[in-house]
């Protein structure tokens, strides 16, 4: 096992990781920009060491100086937590070649996954659902072009090769503005994603968002881990996550997951991983694969009872899973709201020095954060100061025990986004389980008019 | 808990001195305490040994020589035990100061070049040998 590992990464999930390596007896070491420097959370790391200047691509994203702390301080392993560099199988080869450890996929594997139409071709071929559309990328003829939209259906998703999490694709409501969305798409995929490739899928009108969690060692053995509901949604952002799914049948979500077991087995994957899906009229349609650990993780830690980053970190230090599929079961029903330093109702962010933090606590609570009062959320990286989540016999239970202790949770300093979670928990069409991925998006469009109305109400009385 | 001495060990605790001192501290709820001497200064500190290296804080309102990236801080180079530069000496723009090794790369830490002026090294803030981050105070001077 690993003596030390250096967490590439900042804010709760590097907590996260700390509190994994503490069980395991494993040092840690915690890389900081100047803007994190004097954060409370660096005290939990062995060490921590500053590593570059506030913006990403000079501290937290630059493989270069990451390398150069882990040698400076002798880490045999990185984990990359979450985002920064946590897909980028450049950065995964380097550390590769610096013979040390990353603890995710092999570097070839997250190339694999990264590149969308290679995506699809692995699962289809290991027998995972995927969305119709076409087989690689469009042709360049019109008239084959055209042939193929056919075949699909309009309306179809033209989406760029490289790109993922909802960037670099274009909805297409007819034949007539086919062509013209290919060149679009095709133009800012090699803008953004440094590829014109562009393939085409049935676009699904009211889909839900649900993922399978796997985990796989190097010996070839692999599970999954149940899946999650992540269809509260703000502009292709989770906001609020749960498991199980409300309303899927058991048995379907069953094969699913053996297929996804299978695909893991095929490709070589080693690690943690999630098999993103669509799911409208009974179906699973895979969309991507994501090969890291999720900022969703803990839900399924909940109802399962296993530590999901301290299996991650066994199967890169070449140990076989520390489970079989028959030993995961899952008991009752989780939940997750992201607690964002925003303002609840503009989603402006809201940096800036935390002068009250009272956490809520008691039965069928957690809460994983990295914030004390006196802390700074920065203004330089993601809003989220911590996730709440609430794990109960019921579904009912759970969503009563996470407004409870939203009600608990008291921030002064900045605004955060507990009263919007209170009234998510509150919208009848959510309590009945079950919402699309816009459900969210038309309520937040209603309840702005309700808010609009009240001032001006206010305003002439 | 950790016992910092400055480079001229002008102070000379027991060990068990220190662990009164840090007794003293842990009652009073303090992390550091730091006090001054005519030859430098010393500073006990509380908890994670190696959280954060202990360095000398510079005077208030002097200029100071940073480290510019992550490793081990040298102030000679490592097969020559003649030290690159001592409090007191005259450094001009541009002049090399100390090194900040990271394996097989030493990355040079040097006066900045952009103000012409020469100065006077007046303090190493930081022990040889200690694992410094991006920023890390290294170098005290006082520009002519």
């Amino acid at each position: 096992m690993f003596r030390t590992i250096l967490i590439a990464n900042r804010g709760e999930i590097a907590v996260r990781i700390m509190r994994a390596c503490r069980q395991m007896d494993i040092r840690t070491v915690a890389v900081f920009s100047e803007a994190d420097a004097g954060a409370s959370y660096l005290r939990l790391a062995d060490r921590a060491v500053c590593i570059g200047p506030a913006p990403t691509q000079r501290s937290y994203g630059d493989p270069a100086v990451i390398l150069l702390a882990a040698e400076a301080t002798g880490a045999e392993a990185i984990h990359p937590g979450y985002g920064f560099l946590s897909e980028n199988a450049e950065f995964a080869r380097q550390v590769e070649e610096a013979g040390l450890a990353f603890i995710g996929p092999p570097s070839h594997v997250i190339a694999m996954m990264g590149d969308k139409i290679a995506a699809k071709r692995a699962m289809l071929a290991a027998g995972v659902p995927c969305v119709p559309g076409s087989d690689g990328a469009l042709p360049s003829d019109p008239a084959a072009l055209q042939a193929l939209a056919a075949e699909i259906g309009f309306p179809l998703l033209v989406k760029a090769a490289a790109g993922g999490g909802g960037r670099g694709m274009r909805v297409v409501d007819r034949a007539a503005d086919l062509q013209g969305a290919v060149a679009l798409t095709q133009q800012e995929a090699q803008q953004f994603f440094g590829s014109p490739e562009v393939y085409a899928e049935r676009y699904l009108r009211t889909p839900r968002h649900v993922e399978i969690q796997v985990m796989c060692d190097k010996h070839g053995n692999a599970v999954w881990l149940g899946e999650r509901d992540c269809s509260s949604q703000r502009r292709h952002q989770k906001l609020l996550e749960e498991t199980p799914a409300p309303g899927i049948d058991r048995d379907l979500v069953r094969q699913v997951g053996e297929r996804c077991v299978a695909a893991c087995q095929q490709i070589g994957y080693v690690g943690a991983g999630t098999f993103e899906f669509l799911f409208e009229d009974g179906q699973f349609n895979f969309i991507e694969m994501n090969t890291r650990l999720q900022v969703e993780h803990t839900v399924t830690e909940a109802v399962t009872g296993r530590d999901l980053v301290q299996a991650q970190i066994r199967v890169a230090a070449g140990e076989s899973l520390p489970w079989r599929q028959d030993e995961i079961t899952s008991t009752g029903h989780a939940m997750e709201c992201r607690i964002n330093a925003e303002d609840p109702v503009s989603f402006a962010p809201s940096p800036g020095r935390i002068t009250r933090w009272n956490v809520p606590g008691g039965p069928y609570v957690r809460f994983d954060t990295h914030m004390s009062a006196g802390d700074t959320v920065p203004r330089h990286y993601d809003s989220m100061v911590a996730k709440l989540i609430a794990h109960a016999p019921t579904r009912a239970e759970a969503i009563r025990a996470m407004d409870g202790a939203l009600a608990e949770l008291q921030v002064e300093g900045v605004l955060t986004n507990r009263s919007l979670h209170r009234r998510i928990l509150a919208d009848p069409d959510f309590r009945a389980g079950g919402v699309s991925i816009h459900h969210l998006e038309t309520r937040l469009a209603h309840w702005r008019g309700e808010t609009t109305e009240r001032l001006d109400d206010r305003r002439v009385g | 808990m950790t016992a910092e001495l400055d480079n001229d060990y002008a102070v000379r605790l027991s060990t068990e001195q220190v662990a009164q001192l840090a007794e003293l501290l842990r009652g009073d709820g303090l992390r550091t305490l730091q006090f001054d001497t005519v030859k430098g200064r010393f500073a006990v500190t509380l908890g994670d040994a190696s959280a954060t290296p202990v360095t000398d804080a510079p005077a208030i309102g002097a200029e100071t020589v940073c480290a510019g990236s992550v490793g081990e801080f040298l102030t000679s180079y490592p097969s020559r035990g003649e030290p690159l530069v001592r409090p007191g000496a005259e450094v001009a723009p541009g002049a090399l100061l100390g090194l900040v090794r990271t394996g097989l790369v030493f990355a040079p830490v040097t006066l900045a070049a952009d103000d012409p002026r020469p100065a006077t090294l007046t303090r190493i803030l930081v022990p040889a040998g200690t694992l410094v981050g991006y920023g890390t105070p290294l170098f005290e001077i006082q520009r002519h």
